[in-house]
């Protein structure tokens, strides 16, 4: 797993931070309409981050992950006589090194790439030059070179990924092998066809699909031996996509023994350098990507929080908007109402005449309008900003607006657990889901009876609310939303972007039901 | 002979509310309004000062609140009767606010002659009265 913290992104955080001061820029991170920065400049040293980099950024062939070892009797006698075979075989088959520094620059080379793998992060890579290396060794210093190589990538790897004394003698066993098969089959097919060319290119292509065969039958069987419920064909299947690889190394792998024999440890060691430096380049490449993930995921972390302030922002306004009405237009209306009232009542008192009539009843018109404008008010700042939601609570906060129902004569249920307590958040977005909900039922449904019930469930809020009003099709929304009511598709936006869904059941005649699950963290 | 009139206090921060509320109160034959406070401080003040039989308090208010008013007037005047009066209802605020000693609760935007029924029927020492909005 790559983990560079070395490479994280400031940059992109501080524009983030700038951007955020600007309603339209947040509007645009928003949609997404920001790009994320290409390099980043770094405070480290070139080399230091490059070591970091080939020390924490690895790349490796997709192989079915072992996890943790079940020690059954199949599988260790399986490891035993694997590590056995290939003791024995090496100890049997191998000889002093012809080349001894043909020997050391492919066994360190070989150590070291598996030590520093790399891993390819958002596209699986099936690509691995090791086993190409392992290929030249095995055919040009023939058995010790296949142990070398084999015991340097058992080790490589051992340290890199800690993966234990058991596994680390099955990898010994399994390379140690596939690498002898190799240096068998190239022997066999070379001498057969008296060492020419063409011999040697097709014995290199055996060699790699022996190889490649002795490995991968081994892997499937322990990882069968290991797990037994394991299904072998998507193991095998998933392996046959490196065989393409294995064919061309094996190929490729007669150069080795071409250029040895013509310039010896030099020759042998001229193939190695494209080999390091692609080795190189996927290390740079898998840093950017990483770079770049990296990058993405600040980000999205930073795009969500900006959507999160928005959102926060939003409510604020709301709340002022609400406080500034309540605090002005609405006193203003009632002082105004009682005036008017009082006015006309000094009025009746005073005249009583028939001339009078005519502005006495202007007069308790206006307060009487006066009234309900201050109440159509109450109504419109109640839905903006819920004062009852943020002091008093959810309950009583959906009690208030199915008394519109109530008073309409509606039969409603209200049913929430006493002991539930939910983040500001989800209570704000679960009340707004019931208002939007109940006010659809209040102007449409013509509901005798309306349920409103929440509950918690596995981690999740549940809202259900029922109507058995009349109901509507899916052409009725359509014809709704096409007349600009986008109230429902509002809320089902709001469910969603925290993760929880919204689902409205009906159909006409047969009442609604609509079910909001939210997740409670 | 006259009968005495109830003597009102109206306590509300908004002074077109205040005036509102007095003149229309004033209207009346059986009630006085004699005198208005902007805070829960200054109804503390005017109560001694008037000794009204009734007192319409606003139940939000700046500084100290119509609820924490109310809850000092009733523990200086226990005959005091406190009617809160708010632009918003709400079961639990009315809760509260008949904790705190209020006998009452109205809501600014209720129909005039509920509000004057409610009102006399708390001056005639009858049981809680409130007026929800129609």
């Amino acid at each position: 797993m790559v983990s560079d913290t070395s490479l994280s992104d400031p940059t992109i955080l501080s524009q983030a931070r700038g951007a955020a001061q600007s309603a339209d820029t947040i509007n645009r991170v928003a949609q997404d309409l920001v790009e994320v920065p290409g390099a980043v400049p770094q405070s480290l040293s070139r080399l230091l981050r490059t070591a970091l980099a080939i020390r924490r950024v690895r790349v490796m062939p997709p192989r079915t992950s072992l996890g943790p070892v079940r020690y059954t009797w199949p599988l260790v006698a399986f490891v035993a006589v694997a590590s056995a075979g290939a003791v024995v075989a090496s100890v049997l088959l191998v000889r002093a090194p012809t080349d001894a520094v043909t020997l050391a620059a492919g066994g360190l080379t070989t150590f070291l790439m598996a030590r520093f793998a790399v891993r390819s992060l958002p596209v699986q890579s099936s690509w691995s030059p090791g086993v190409f290396l392992h290929l030249g060794l095995s055919v040009v210093l023939g058995p010790v070179g296949a142990v070398t190589a084999a015991l340097a990538e058992t080790v490589g790897v051992g340290l890199r990924t800690r993966n234990g004394w058991f596994r680390m003698a099955f990898n010994f066993s399994n390379i140690a092998l596939a690498n002898l098969a190799a240096w068998a089959v190239f022997s066999a097919v070379a001498e057969f066809g008296k060492g020419s060319i063409t011999a040697e290119v097709l014995g290199g292509l055996s060699a790699g699909i022996a190889q490649y065969m002795v490995n991968n039958v081994s892997l499937a069987l322990v990882l069968k031996l290991a797990s037994p419920g394991t299904a072998l064909r998507p193991i095998l299947r998933g392996e046959l996509s490196l065989l393409p690889y294995s064919v061309g190394y094996g190929i490729a792998a007669f150069t080795f023994v071409v250029m040895h024999q013509q310039a010896g440890a030099l020759g042998f060691t001229a193939l190695l350098v494209p080999v390091i430096l692609l080795h190189g380049f996927l290390i740079v490449f898998a840093r950017r990507v990483h770079t770049y993930e990296e990058a993405r995921a600040a980000y999205q972390k930073e795009r969500e929080g900006l959507l999160q302030k928005a959102v926060d922002a939003s409510e604020s306004e709301r709340r002022r908007i609400a406080r500034d009405l309540h605090d002005g237009v609405v006193q203003n209306l009632a002082g105004m109402a009682f005036s008017l009232m009082a006015t006309a009542t000094k009025m009746k008192h005073e005249t009583g005449t028939d001339g009078e009539s005519e502005l006495l009843g202007v007069l308790e018109r206006s307060a009487e309008e006066t009234r309900l404008a201050m109440k159509d008010l109450r109504t419109l700042i109640i839905e903006i900003a819920p004062p009852t939601l943020r002091r008093e609570g959810l309950h009583a906060a959906l009690l208030e607006i199915l008394q519109t129902l109530k008073s309409a004569g509606t039969k409603t249920r209200l049913e929430l657990p006493s002991n539930m307590r939910l983040r500001e958040d989800r209570a704000s977005l679960i009340f707004r889901v019931a208002q939007e909900v109940l006010r659809n039922v209040s102007a449409h449904a013509e509901a005798k009876h309306v349920s409103v019930v929440l509950k918690e469930d596995g981690g999740n809020a549940v809202l259900s609310i029922v109507d058995d009003g009349k109901g509507f099709s899916a052409e009725d929304v359509n014809r709704r939303r096409a007349e600009g009511h986008v109230g429902t598709s509002a809320i089902v936006e709001l469910a969603e972007e925290v993760g929880g869904s919204l689902e409205i059941d009906s159909a006409r005649g047969k009442g609604t039901r609509v079910t909001l699950v939210v997740p409670t963290e | 002979m006259t009968e005495a009139r109830a003597k009102i206090l109206v306590v509300d921060d908004h002074p077109v509310v205040r005036k509102g509320l007095s003149t229309f109160l004033s209207n009346e034959p059986d009630l006085e309004v004699v005198g208005t406070a902007a805070s829960g401080e200054e109804a503390i003040a005017m109560v001694a000062e008037t000794e009204p039989d009734l007192v319409l308090m606003d139940l939000s208010m700046p500084g100290m609140g119509g609820i924490e008013a109310t809850r000092r007037l009733v523990e200086t005047h226990p005959s005091i009767r406190v009617v809160m009066l708010t632009s918003f209802g709400g079961h639990e605020r009315m809760v509260e606010a008949l904790k705190s000693g209020a006998v009452g609760y109205v809501v600014k935007d209720t129909v005039p002659a509920e509000m004057l029924r409610a009102l006399r029927s708390v001056i005639q020492g009858g049981v809680e009265a409130h007026a929800e909005d129609d």
